[in-house]
């Protein structure tokens, strides 16, 4: 029998994003079975099946409220991004106008400074959202996160092109990490602006029980 | 005819699965169960949305069992098929035996 401790990110994922009623339970299975010996990438495979498969219930039982997380988290994102992007080419224009600051940041080494005002946006978008909708913000965000991701995935031909290419040539590497980044990010930061909120493990069916009794 | 929801292929294998434990029916038994006599890999989460999905329709009952250090001090549930699960599974083993019988192809097991 092993004793080293399961992957903690995963645990700590399904004990916030899990919407099944049993999730306790279900926790102390997949421990069970990785301490008679299953490997992490099993665990990793079931803890994210698991939480596929609730929140897939959770929507179906309650399609208006995705679409509401979906409408709401885009509204925000555009928000914030209207006004964080707006306040930063000012203050860019201002930089470029009194200090020589060169106005546009080219090539791969400012990707840190491309990405920053998209995480904060992403991040404000994801607090927004959870802030706005308490009682059940793990279900809103990780409905709003599918959305962001499938609108994403449009990029994936490309990114899977950029894979094969970059195994043949290096140049393509910092081109790959940089779409790669693009993708993955989103979601991360949605959810961290929804930690910040804190997050409510709360779902939809489960609020509803608690009415009814 | 009034309208009946039938077991699904997954819902019918979990309950098989609960009748042959019996008193030790949780999910990791439950798994392997379905694992070993389908030979098809279960996903943990399934089993439990599947008996969620039970739970709801007064298939199924649950109760909470003892806690283990092996399992992060997390404790147990152990599932069991309720007189209204047992009815159902039953009406569903002679909907299939009806519907099996009589198909050439299923005879003789060649191809």
């Amino acid at each position: 029998m092993r004793t080293s401790n399961p992957p903690i990110v995963a645990t700590w994922l399904l004990e916030r994003l899990y919407t099944g009623e049993k999730s306790e339970s279900l926790i102390g299975d997949l421990v069970e079975c990785y301490s008679h010996g299953r490997s992490g990438a099993w665990y990793w495979r079931q803890v994210l099946a698991a939480i596929a498969l609730s929140f897939c219930k959770e929507v179906r039982g309650h399609i208006f409220l995705a679409i509401r997380a979906v409408v709401t988290g885009w509204l925000a994102f555009f928000m914030f991004r209207f006004i964080s992007f707006g306040m930063l080419s000012r203050f860019h224009l201002w930089l470029h106008l009194y200090h020589k600051v060169p106005l546009l940041f080219v090539g791969y080494a400012a990707a840190p400074l491309t990405f920053l005002p998209w995480a904060l946006v992403w991040i404000a978008s994801g607090w927004f959202l959870a802030s706005h909708h308490r009682p059940h913000s793990a279900f809103m965000l990780l409905a709003f996160s599918g959305s962001v991701l499938l609108w994403n995935l449009q990029g994936l031909p490309w990114t899977i092109h950029l894979l094969f290419e970059a195994m043949s040539n290096p140049r393509f590497v910092p081109q790959l990490a940089f779409d790669l980044m693009e993708l993955t990010l989103p979601p991360i930061c949605i959810a961290f602006g929804g930690l910040l909120a804190g997050l409510s493990k709360t779902s939809p069916s489960a609020q509803e029980k608690q009415h009814v009794t | 005819m009034a309208r009946r929801d039938y077991l699904g292929n997954f819902e019918l294998m979990v309950m098989l699965a609960l009748m042959r434990l019996g008193e030790n029916a949780y999910g990791v038994p439950i798994s392997k169960e379905i694992e070993e006599r389908t030979g098809r890999e279960v996903v943990l989460g399934s089993v439990y949305a599947t008996l969620e999905r039970l739970a709801e329709k007064g298939l199924v009952s649950s109760d909470l069992g003892e806690s283990t250090a092996e399992r992060g001090g997390r404790a147990k549930r152990y599932f069991r098929v309720t007189p209204k699960g047992l009815r159902e599974v039953r009406h569903a083993q002679a909907a299939l035996k009806k519907l099996w019988q009589g198909l050439p192809q299923l005879e003789g097991g060649s191809v």
